[in-house]
């Protein structure tokens, strides 16, 4: 007997959408080729825990090469790739900051002349926003006057930490905003076995406490206990179609080493912007010579990053930077939106960030490398947990020429291509990057840093992927439709980042998770549609 | 193996030479753990082969030479000194001892900050709204 929903990942979308179709009592599969996360045995427990940084739970797969990684061709790509395959997918390893789009990141034609504008509203994903926070769990504070009212907060904020406080400070100063960010980590017990976030530092190598969120401890015990399979260790090599041009299934290697056939009324793909496209790609037919739901030419193209840029400011202080969770305190979205003054078009988000451990204070990261020799204990005790940094997260135009393709050179373990990636980094870009360094440089100054060092784009911060199946009315001009449905393959449904229209200046997992139960919730309202379309 | 080892003491305790606080490298054993570890043990050699004959622990300016001369190579060394120095137990207590860090690793035991209080955003809380309403905007 076939499913009604195979799903292929187990990511932040795939989780959410799995529980909420198993709920409404479909027979949903998900194939994921990573693995669960053994809570027991992470490396924060450990004293090895920063040099874990650079090996197995280094953010590029490339570098990582996991039994779960496959390798990428980045050679011509000016912003190198970010995931990780498990059950939780990149949830495993982020930071856990939760913001929403903001409505005009849904109209920047419309507004800015620039880009397009979505097929969908912030309204239309205003009560799935709602349900995935309630899910995920989220500190944060409402009354933000750089965002539309939304519910309260379940938790309140992170702990801001001496940095956190001063930085605040010398926002109002400045006259700028700012504001606690919205996070997807517990500051209180929240959740089923989930503890409080007790600020051990280092998220980004998986929570003991399961306090920092992640797709794994919150959405799939929803999904399994409402019915839903999970199959791990198994890769989708390809979406099979039928004579009428409809997805029938997937074909997976499993962790077995056998080929088999998972057959299915509807295809859902969770495998990032750059799994999901490669996916695609790999799944040419005759039907689709040049990619599966690839008509318009678009299926891989438009990839998406958030270029950033990065300040320090080194303080005389101590600030105990190293304590609190790394990636999130306050942000600031003062210069968000499009400036008729700003030689630039939209806009960048500024997040305050913590220290780093012994090891990437001494290694350098934040600030460059701590010289060695006599000078080299001082360096360190002037440097180690008196740091903060800004990020300078810049909204990504849509550009047909930033693309995943296949790799012609580099193929994974199964003799299958790699994704290429072919990225740079634009013009617009550029400005607004130049123009957050500034600013967060003048922020620093504001708040008594004793030493600024800027850095004009990070490249291991490839960790948003996405617009490679983006969505829109036109089949012309997008993969998918309002729904996530592939326009050429109506039993096809995207449900991760590549399928968004512009990339916005924030974080995207909310927005990831909020389409995807949108796209479930139309998938069940269209059932009978769309299990039996042509 | 001990003039050799003899000869990484002398660079390591170069790089990294104690202080009133912190041991030096050759004190928490790092050459052996260095020549021994599987992802940065390759690098120790290639530097050693380039310091002049006679080298003497201290002597920074043949150091500066030999990094001047194979700048990514002697990087690659760093990480690894760095990286196992900082993750010795010696070292670690001496940063707890100093009150410079915890000295354990992050968990299980964390670390304790004050809440967030709401009073901060009293400033930012009062400004009109910053968002553009599609519905609105021109």
């Amino acid at each position: 007997m076939s499913d009604d929903v195979v799903i292929v990942g187990a990511g932040a979308s795939g989780a959410a959408a799995a529980a909420r179709l198993a709920q409404a009592g479909l027979r949903v599969t998900c194939i994921e080729r990573g693995a669960w996360v053994d809570y027991s045995a992470v490396p924060s427990l450990g004293p090895d825990w920063e040099i874990a940084r650079q090996t197995t739970h280094h953010p590029n797969p490339n570098t990582r090469g996991g039994a779960a990684d496959y390798p990428i061709d980045d050679a011509d790509a000016a912003i190198k790739p970010f995931m990780y395959n498990a059950v939780g997918g990149s949830t495993i390893l982020w930071g856990a900051h939760f913001p929403r789009l903001r409505p005009s990141d849904f109209r920047t034609r419309t507004l800015d002349g620039i880009g397009d504008d979505w097929p969908i509203s912030y309204a239309d994903l205003a009560p799935y926003y709602a349900r995935n926070d309630a899910v995920m769990g989220v500190a944060g504070l409402a009354g933000d006057p750089g965002n539309p009212e939304r519910e309260a907060r379940p938790m309140p904020p992170v702990p801001p930490g001496v940095a956190g406080v001063r930085m605040a400070a010398a926002f109002d100063r400045l006259g700028w905003h700012w504001w606690p960010a919205d996070v997807a980590i517990n500051t209180a017990p929240y959740g089923e076995g989930r503890g409080a976030c007790n600020n051990c530092g280092p998220c980004d190598l998986g929570c003991p406490l399961k306090a920092r969120s992640s797709a794994d401890v919150t959405w799939w015990p929803i999904a399994l206990r409402a019915g839903a399979r999970l199959i791990t260790g198994a890769r989708v090599v390809k979406v099979e179609t039928d004579a009428a041009g409809r997805a029938s299934g997937v074909v997976y290697i499993g962790a077995d080493g056998v080929t088999r056939r998972h057959r299915a009324a509807v295809v859902a793909l969770a495998a990032n912007g750059v799994g999901t496209a490669r996916l695609l790609l790999m799944s040419a037919s005759k039907r689709f010579p040049a990619g599966l739901a690839n008509d318009s030419g678009l299926a891989g193209r438009r990839l998406m990053h958030h270029p950033t840029g990065l300040v320090t400011g080194r303080f005389a202080q101590a600030l105990d930077g190293q304590k609190g969770p790394f990636a999130v305190s306050i942000l600031c979205q003062e210069f968000y939106e499009t400036r008729a003054a700003h030689d630039f078009k939209r806009g960048y988000q500024m997040q305050l960030i913590r220290s780093d451990g012994p090891v990437g204070t001494a290694c350098g990261g934040y600030l460059p490398r701590l010289p060695w020799g006599r000078g080299h204990h001082a360096a360190f005790a002037a440097t180690f947990g008196h740091t903060a940094s800004l990020t300078v997260t810049a909204e990504d135009l849509p550009d047909p020429d930033n693309r995943v393709t296949l790799s012609g050179v580099l193929t994974d373990s199964d003799g299958l291509p790699a994704p290429k990636l072919t990225y740079r980094v634009d013009a617009n870009a550029r400005a607004m990057i130049a123009h957050g360094i500034a600013r967060a440089t003048q922020a620093f100054v504001a708040a008594g840093a004793v030493q600024t060092v800027a850095q004009d784009l990070l490249v291991h911060a490839g960790f948003h992927l996405l617009g490679t199946a983006r969505m829109g009315d036109d089949p012309e001009t997008s993969v998918v439709d309002a729904s996530g449905r592939a326009h050429g393959c109506r039993n096809l449904v995207v449900l991760d980042g590549s399928v968004f229209v512009t990339a916005a200046a924030v974080n995207p997992t909310s927005t990831i998770q909020a389409l995807a139960l949108r796209a479930a919730d139309h998938v069940i309202r269209d059932r009978r549609d769309i299990m039996v379309a042509a | 193996m001990t003039e050799n080892k003899s000869l990484a003491d002398g660079l390591l305790d170069t790089l990294l030479p104690g202080d009133a606080v912190f041991p030096s490298a050759a004190a928490t054993g790092l050459a052996l753990r260095l020549a021994g570890h599987a992802r940065f043990g390759a690098a120790l050699g290639p530097v050693l082969g380039r310091l002049p004959p006679g080298f003497r622990a201290g002597d920074e300016a043949a150091v500066a030479l030999v990094e001047a001369a194979a700048p990514a190579e002697f990087a690659r060394l760093l990480t690894g000194v760095y990286s196992l120095y900082y993750t010795h137990p010696l070292v670690m207590a001496a940063m707890a001892a100093s009150g410079i860090a915890a000295g354990q690793p992050p968990q299980p035991l964390g670390h304790h900050l004050p809440p967030f209080d709401p009073a901060l955003v009293a400033i930012p809380a009062a400004r009109a709204p910053l968002w553009r309403d599609p519905q609105v905007s021109p």
